[in-house]
């Protein structure tokens, strides 16, 4: 692009010289005074150079629709022409006002300054990045190559789920008769003394469980295991696959899904269930934990969900959680479709020979704010009643689900 | 932008008004045709100019050719008489007569190169492109006032142009002029060595909303980075890397796509040296379609 503008200009600074010798018309000379002035004024200026870049966030920790208010202030030393500055931002963060993408014009002999804001919503739970600052500084007349700079780091905003509040009201027919407890005991619980294992160290033991004898003799770590009692463990199968992606990035069933858990783990931890969690797909597991210490470990894992590149099926997740489950309170978070049911019913049959409790499926279906998709929706309760398995269905706010849940669990 | 597009009109009609001087003889015949046979007297430099305006806005807007050819074929056809043997003392007025002309010409180069730019950057918002084309033609007019004043001055010294200086070679000082913006333009080269060098990393492709970025496999000349996590969309990605070993290529990898960059440039800014990766759009030396491969 510049190089033929500076093509151009030789040319027609020569061309009336030219014309002047062939015709004999010393006047026509004249006429390179223009181009050839043009070319001189703008070689004596370089592209914009000399880029800094001060940039703050209002905040770097926030909820699915509150906004962020980004300022970045400018400044460049040399050069004549435009200045272009840029930050890319992740697609879940939206532009709701002013610009992320700029352009100035830097005027001769003067040091340009300028401050400049936008704001961004977050429009879906993640760390999304804020890339660093792009600048780039053009010569006014493109005749060289443009200046380029990327000024600091990129910041991650961290967006947290817009988490329901669980109304006590809701909640007092769940906490059980004057009394008794609150929350369902069985054999299962909290570790006791009586030692049962030694098995490997799992993400979410705690280090006072490490054997530091047998993990310095396998050189690996190991855990003791105890017998358990106390409160009942229930143990969690979030579906990640791609099925859940139904409904468009913002607003998709797995979104529901992460917003309907993370409240309902945390009133459970908070009431002293243990709880565990295994995301399919991902291969990520949490092993039962109790206490509301460990809630940052599940919403921080839940909060960095994502699609899973790939497929797993819920039997094979069952295989290899198994020995995290024993009668456990199994509870399965989907989109339940015909191409999946047969893969869910099976995974449930095991979960249950397994747990000897009645696993429960969380079926997210959020079709009816979908184009036609009351259909699907029918279809969908059709499964739920031929899966002859608890189940309960999640529209896009699952507070209620997480009511019913709380029921069933109690 | 609209303010480019009045301005390539502006450019043509500028370009049109110094062809219809240089072709005096062929227009004052058709005028005088047209009076005989009609009645109405039309000028004849009206007539010529209306129809070199008419054939430059079929060439710019019918034929789609660019401004930069059109205002060519103008300045072909303004010398053409003059290439044919017509002498110039015949032509009224041609000193005064190329004015236009060489405005057309320094601006038409430059307006198809602000459409490419703005075709090439496109983002910002519209009201602050317009601001900064503002401000460059003015800085663009502002370049010309040297030249501008010169002329001015030795159009008014020579009868316009009618009297040229006989000593003075004056087709010469444009020469003199672009000699000295060189040499000007030379003295201010005083590049500091960079002590820094950050590698850009950008490109579009599927990849996840919110992603974690961790080195994959290293290869003799390039390595993968891997975008682990998140749900998948197609995105811009645009990364800083600072690393003093320049690979050749980069794989971006994601679970869903990958995207091949190759090293497009470097740009020296203050004391950091940026290498640029940008996806590569050639294909593998063993591609069918390249004769080094059926070798």
């Amino acid at each position: 692009m510049g190089m033929n503008w500076v093509r151009w200009l030789f040319l027609f600074t020569l061309l009336p010289v030219a014309l002047a010798v062939i015709t004999g018309a010393i006047s026509l000379s004249y006429f390179a005074l223009l181009p050839a002035s043009v070319l001189a004024f703008s070689l004596l200026f370089d592209p914009p150079s000399g880029f800094s870049v001060e940039r703050s966030f209002s905040r770097t920790s926030l909820r699915v629709g509150e906004e962020v208010e980004v300022r970045v202030r400018l400044k460049v030393e040399r050069g004549v022409g435009s200045v272009v500055v840029q930050e890319v931002v992740s697609p879940a963060l939206k532009v709701v006002e002013g610009s992320n993408r700029h352009v100035f014009f830097k005027r001769p002999g003067e040091r340009f300054d300028v401050e400049y804001s936008y704001r961004l919503k977050a429009v879906k739970r993640g760390n999304h990045r804020v890339s660093p600052v792009e600048v780039e500084g053009y010569h006014f007349l493109g005749l060289e190559r443009a200046n380029y700079a990327l000024l600091l780091d990129e910041v991650t905003l961290k967006v947290f789920p817009r988490i329901p509040g669980i109304r006590r009201a809701s909640l007092r027919k769940v906490r059980g008769k004057p009394g008794t407890a609150a929350v369902a005991v069985t054999s299962l619980g909290f570790s006791s003394t009586e030692f049962r294992e030694v098995r490997e160290y799992r993400a979410g033991d705690p280090l006072k469980a490490i054997n530091w004898k047998a993990t310095a003799r396998f050189n690996t770590p190991l855990v003791n295991e105890y017998e358990r009692e106390g409160f009942l463990t229930v143990m969690f199968y979030l579906d990640a696959s791609d099925s859940m992606l139904v409904g468009g990035l913002e607003e998709n069933a797995l979104e529901t899904a992460v917003g309907s858990l993370i409240p309902l783990i945390l009133h459970l931890l908070r009431r002293g269930y243990r709880i565990g969690l295994y995301i399919l797909g991902h291969g990520v597991l949490l092993t039962p934990v109790s206490g509301y210490a460990s809630a940052s470990m599940f919403t921080r894992a839940l909060t960095s969900v994502g699609i899973a590149p790939r497929n797993e099926s819920l039997p094979l997740a069952v295989e290899r959680t198994r020995k995290v489950l024993r009668r456990a309170l199994p509870v399965v978070v989907t989109n339940l479709k015909r191409d999946n049911f047969f893969s869910i019913k099976t995974g449930m049959e095991k979960l249950y020979s397994i747990t000897k409790n009645t696993p429960v499926l969380i079926d997210v279906d959020i079709y009816p704010n979908l184009e036609s998709g009351e259909l699907i929706s029918a279809c969908k309760k059709d499964l739920r009643e031929e899966l002859r398995f608890p189940a309960i269905r999640v529209l896009e706010n699952g507070n209620g689900a997480v009511l019913q849940l709380l029921e069933v669990v109690s | 932008m609209k303010a480019v597009k009045e301005l390539s009109y502006l450019a043509l009609g500028l370009a049109s008004l110094s062809v219809a001087f240089s072709f005096p003889l062929l227009f004052k015949g058709i005028s005088s045709l047209v009076a005989e046979k009609l009645g109405p007297y039309i000028p004849p430099l009206l007539i010529s100019f209306l129809g070199f305006l008419l054939l430059a806005l079929t060439l710019f807007e019918r034929k789609g050719r660019s401004l930069s050819f059109t205002v060519g074929v103008m300045s072909v056809l303004y010398v053409l008489p003059y290439i044919g043997g017509v002498p110039v003392g015949k032509i009224p007025y041609v000193a005064l007569s190329a004015i236009p002309l060489s405005l057309a010409i320094v601006m038409a180069p430059y307006l198809s190169f602000l459409s490419v730019r703005e075709k090439a950057l496109h983002g910002p918002p519209e009201a602050e492109w317009n601001a900064v084309v503002r401000e460059e033609l003015k800085t663009f007019l502002l370049s010309m006032i040297p030249g501008g004043m010169l002329l001015v001055y030795l159009l008014y010294s020579t009868a316009l142009g009618t009297a040229p200086f006989a000593l003075l070679p004056s087709y010469f000082l444009p020469l003199i002029a672009l000699s000295l913006g060189l040499l000007l333009a030379s003295v201010d080269r005083s590049e500091k060595p960079a002590n820094k060098t950050v590698l850009v990393v950008r490109g579009h492709l599927l990849a996840g909303d919110t992603f974690e970025v961790r080195r994959g496999s290293i290869y003799e000349n390039g390595y993968e980075l891997l975008l682990v996590g998140g749900t998948p969309v197609r995105r811009p990605v645009l990364m800083r890397i600072e690393d003093e070993k320049i690979p050749e290529y980069i794989l971006l990898k994601s679970p869903w796509d990958n995207l091949f960059l190759t090293k497009k440039g470097e740009v020296v800014e203050g004391s950091t040296r940026y290498v640029i990766f940008l996806p590569s759009t050639s294909r593998a030396p063993s591609s069918q379609g390249i004769s080094s491969a059926l070798q």
